[in-house]
C-alpha cells in the first residue's frame, strides 16, 4: 500500500537521522569490561560485593565512608582521579573524606 | 523417620510455618522452643530487611506495620525456592495481586513491580552497548531490518497507575486514594546506576517492540502509530547514545 510505504519512508528517515544525531551526542560510556575494582571510593552502604576483611559478604553493607577495604567498579582513570587504589588499603581515602 | 531430609523439612517448616518445637523428639531439654524462636525470628528479620531494601516504595506506601504483615504472610506462603536471596521477592507483586486485604489498593501491584524491576536491574548482567558508530553507514533498508536487543537490565513497563510519580515521592501518596493515570517507565542500568525514566507512550511502544524482539523498523512503526506527532528521531538518538541497546543474538 502506498500510504504504508510513505509512512515507513518517513520512519526510516527519522531512524537515519537519529543515528547521526546519536553520534554527535555524548559517546556511550565506558563499558563494564573497562572497569577495575577500585578501593576507597565507595560511600558507606554503596559498596559492591565482598570486602577485603571478609566482615561482610554482600553489596551495600559497608558502614564507613570511603573505607580502603571497600571497592566499587570504576574505570582506572576515574579511580585514580577520586584518590582510590586498585588494591585494598588500610584506613580511609583522605582525598574524598576531606 | 529421622533421615537428614526429614529433619531439614521439619526444621524449614518450623521456620516458615511457625511451629515451636519441630525437633522436640531429637532435642528435648525443655528450652528448645525458646532457642528455636531465636533462629526463626532472626531468619524472618533478615528476610524482612532484604525485602524492605528491594521494595522501598511499597514499604513507604504501606507503612512499616502493614509492610511487615504483608512480608510475614509472603514468607509463610511463598518461601524462597533458591539458595540465595538475590531473587527472593520476584513473586511479591503477584502475591499482592491475590491479597484480599489489599484489593482496594490495586496500584500496589504495579508499584511493587517497579520496585522489583529496579532491584533486578542492579543484579542483571552487564553488556557492551552498541554505539552509534555501529549503525553508521547502514542503508535505510538495513536499518529498518536491524534487530536490536535492549541491554539485560532494561525493562519497559506500562501501568494504568502513576507509578513513576509514586516512585519519585512515595511519602506524598501514602494513605491516599490514588487516581488511575497511564504512565510508562523504563528501568535500565546502562552503567553503575539504575535509571528510572518516565517514557512517552510512543517511546514505550518503540522500546517494548524491541524488547519483544521486533525489528527496528517494526518498533519505529509501532511508535509512529501510537502517536504520529512523536519525535522518534530525538528519542531513538537519546537511547542509542545512552547505551540502551546491544547487538541482537542471532
Amino acid at each position: 500500500m502506498k500510504t504504508t510505504s510513505l509512512k515507513s519512508l518517513s520512519v526510516a528517515a527519522a531512524l537515519m537521522g537519529a543515528v547521526g544525531m546519536a553520534a554527535a551526542l555524548a559517546p556511550v560510556e565506558a563499558t563494564a569490561a573497562d572497569k577495575v575494582k577500585c578501593y576507597g571510593i565507595s560511600k558507606a552502604g554503596q559498596n559492591d560485593c565482598a570486602n577485603k576483611a571478609g566482615t561482610h559478604s554482600c553489596a551495600g553493607q559497608s558502614t564507613v565512608d570511603y573505607d580502603g577495604g571497600e571497592w566499587k567498579l570504576a574505570t582506572a582513570d576515574k579511580c585514580a582521579e577520586m584518590g582510590g587504589q586498585q588494591t585494598a588499603f588500610d584506613g580511609v581515602n583522605d582525598k574524598l573524606k576531606g | 523417620m529421622t533421615g537428614l531430609a526429614d529433619i531439614q523439612a521439619r526444621f524449614a517448616a518450623g521456620v516458615f510455618q511457625g511451629s515451636d518445637a519441630p525437633l522436640a523428639d531429637l532435642v528435648d531439654d525443655g528450652r528448645q522452643a525458646a532457642r528455636f524462636a531465636v533462629y526463626r525470628n532472626n531468619t524472618h528479620a533478615s528476610i524482612l530487611d532484604v525485602l524492605a531494601d528491594a521494595f522501598p516504595t511499597l514499604q513507604t506506601l504501606l507503612g512499616d506495620r502493614l509492610f511487615t504483615r504483608l512480608v510475614t504472610a509472603f514468607i509463610r506462603n511463598a518461601p524462597s525456592r533458591a539458595n540465595h536471596l538475590l531473587d527472593y521477592g520476584a513473586e511479591l507483586p503477584g502475591f499482592i495481586a491475590l491479597s484480599e486485604p489489599l484489593a482496594d489498593r490495586p496500584w500496589l501491584v504495579d508499584v511493587a513491580r517497579l520496585d522489583w524491576t529496579r532491584n533486578a536491574a542492579y543484579a542483571a548482567a552487564d553488556a557492551t552497548p552498541l554505539g552509534p558508530s555501529a549503525l553508521q553507514g547502514l542503508t535505510p533498508e538495513a536499518l529498518m531490518d536491524l534487530r536490536l536487543s535492549l541491554i539485560p537490565s532494561a525493562v519497559p513497563l506500562a501501568s494504568g497507575w502513576p507509578v513513576h510519580a509514586i516512585w519519585m515521592n512515595a511519602a506524598a501518596f501514602a494513605d491516599e486514594q490514588i487516581r488511575p493515570r497511564d504512565e510508562h517507565v523504563l528501568v535500565a542500568r546502562p552503567g553503575m546506576q539504575v535509571e528510572t525514566l518516565l517514557l512517552h507512550p510512543a517511546e514505550h511502544a518503540l522500546l517494548a517492540a524491541l524488547h519483544g524482539c521486533g525489528s527496528l523498523g517494526e518498533a519505529a512503526m509501532a511508535a509512529q502509530e501510537a502517536d504520529p506527532s512523536f519525535d522518534l528521531m530525538t528519542a531513538f538518538a537519546g537511547h542509542l547514545s545512552g547505551g540502551l541497546f546491544t547487538a541482537s543474538e542471532p
